[in-house]
């Protein structure tokens, strides 16, 4: 196999896991490369200089060589500070990082997609809903399932979303409509107030399980059970235990 | 062929099991044991036989202890009202070493990994939010690592004892000791100065 060998990349670590004793095997997002499997040899030793900087939400430049499916690292540059992410901000970047795992093969070259995250990270501090369903928009679009919403949508008629052939309108009110105006609003990633955030993740969440082949998004399920514990904590409730799960990965 | 017999095969596989051996360190090893300290091995097939059978973990603390005699959970250490929360067994140790904290302990056996599988539950989170709820904890000392899956973890559980009306601390982190500031990640030095004290 022909080698390759791939100079300061642009990258987000999307995930990183321990690898032998002392190296560590990190999944990058990059915007020529998509997502990468590299191993970083000896960055989890005692005396490593890159640990600091090998984590998800830190911008860097990645150097590697690869031969094959897992390439090796061989120079990483932090490029300016992480975005400052704490607390549900976190636990919805890392839901952003699971999309990306789990739907993106490996290699696939994504550069808008690689832009639409950059421009995810810091929103998800201050309006993170509409951010996560632009987001998700993007994310669909870039692997060729994206939705329909055509420009003649109106935002006074309600619609049912047939995939196949996108919005119909409907007469009647439903579980499965969506309004026009939260449909625009996705369009145009401009939405506000709960009833289209609330249409916007309906429609969203029943896109993305079509391409989940069925398995839940491990991410949501933790996000569901932080915002019971936070409920459960600002109205001085005792909260019961999380629920338990049977999903595993 | 190979030339080791059967035994001193199994021996040699055995001993790469820990961790930073290779094949030639284990072999040094095994012929080490057989050649120079048949003594030291039995001495050491015994202990490990003993702590297999003997240590388990602390349904308190999920530390490793024997049942006898769990140095953590005991009634002086419940005494001061504080537990501290750490990832692994090892950080236990370090903070027991090195700190005068001698309060109890929670040790989480890793940190919130969902691309892993490593949820809530896999961390005892539940058994942590009853010990939470029996009163007898006044402060919470967070002390996972400085990491994003650390950051994550202490939110959560934070949010855990929150609900149950617990004070929450975490451990403060900056620039090491002895350290100068011009080699430190820009990460470390902006938490440091972001946290920095009134003197």
């Amino acid at each position: 196999m022909q080698s390759r060998r791939v100079e300061l990349q642009p990258a987000y670590l999307l995930h990183t896991r321990g690898y032998g004793d002392t190296s560590l095997l990190i999944e990058a997002f990059t915007p020529e490369y998509g997502r990468v499997g590299l191993i970083a040899k000896g960055a989890r030793g005692p005396r490593s200089k890159t640990r600091a900087y090998l984590q998800p939400l830190q911008p860097l430049l990645l150097s590697w060589s690869a031969r094959g499916e897992l390439g090796t690292v061989t120079g990483i540059e932090a490029q300016g500070q992480p975005v400052p992410l704490a607390g549900e901000a976190m636990f919805c970047a890392w839901y952003a990082n699971e999309l990306l795992m789990r739907l993106c093969a490996r290699e696939d070259p994504h550069p808008i997609l690689f832009a639409a995250y950059v421009s995810l990270l810091p929103r998800l501090r201050e309006d993170r809903e509409p951010a996560l369903r632009a987001f998700e928009c993007r994310l669909l679009d870039e692997l060729g399932y994206g939705l329909r919403l055509p420009a003649d949508l109106e935002p006074g008629l309600r619609y049912r979303y047939d995939w196949e052939r996108g919005p119909l309108p409907v007469g009647e009110d439903g579980e499965e409509v969506f309004a026009g105006s939260s449909l625009i609003a996705l369009r145009e990633d401009r939405l506000r107030g709960a009833g289209q955030l609330q249409d916007a993740r309906r429609l969203l969440r029943q896109a993305l399980h079509r391409q989940l082949a069925g398995k839940p998004l491990q991410t949501a399920l933790l996000l569901r059970q932080l915002r019971q514990l936070e409920s459960a904590g600002s109205s001085g409730l005792a909260a019961v235990a999380p629920p338990a799960t049977d999903a595993k990965p | 062929m190979t030339a080791y017999s059967p035994r001193l095969g199994r021996l040699i596989e055995a001993l790469r099991r820990l961790p930073g051996v290779g094949p030639k360190s284990a072999q040094r090893m095994a012929l080490h044991l057989l050649q120079r300290d048949r003594e030291g091995a039995e001495y050491l097939a015994r202990a490990l036989g003993e702590a297999l059978s003997g240590i388990e973990r602390c349904p308190r603390t999920r530390m490793f202890c024997e049942p006898a005699h769990c140095g953590f959970c005991s009634a002086s250490r419940a005494k001061a009202g504080q537990l501290c929360v750490v990832e692994n067994p090892a950080d236990l140790i370090a903070i027991e070493n090195s700190t005068p904290y001698r309060g109890r302990y929670f040790v989480l056996g890793g940190r919130l990994s969902p691309l892993d599988g490593i949820g809530p539950e896999a961390l005892g989170l539940d058994l942590l939010a009853e010990q939470l709820a029996d009163g007898t904890v006044q402060e919470l000392i967070i002390a996972t690592n400085p990491t994003v899956e650390g950051e994550a973890t202490a939110h959560y559980i934070a949010e855990l004892a929150r609900a149950r009306n617990v004070k929450v601390t975490r451990i403060a982190h900056g620039v090491p000791m002895g350290g100068e500031l011009e080699y430190v990640d820009g990460g470390t030095l902006s938490h440091a100065f972001a946290g920095r004290q009134l003197l």
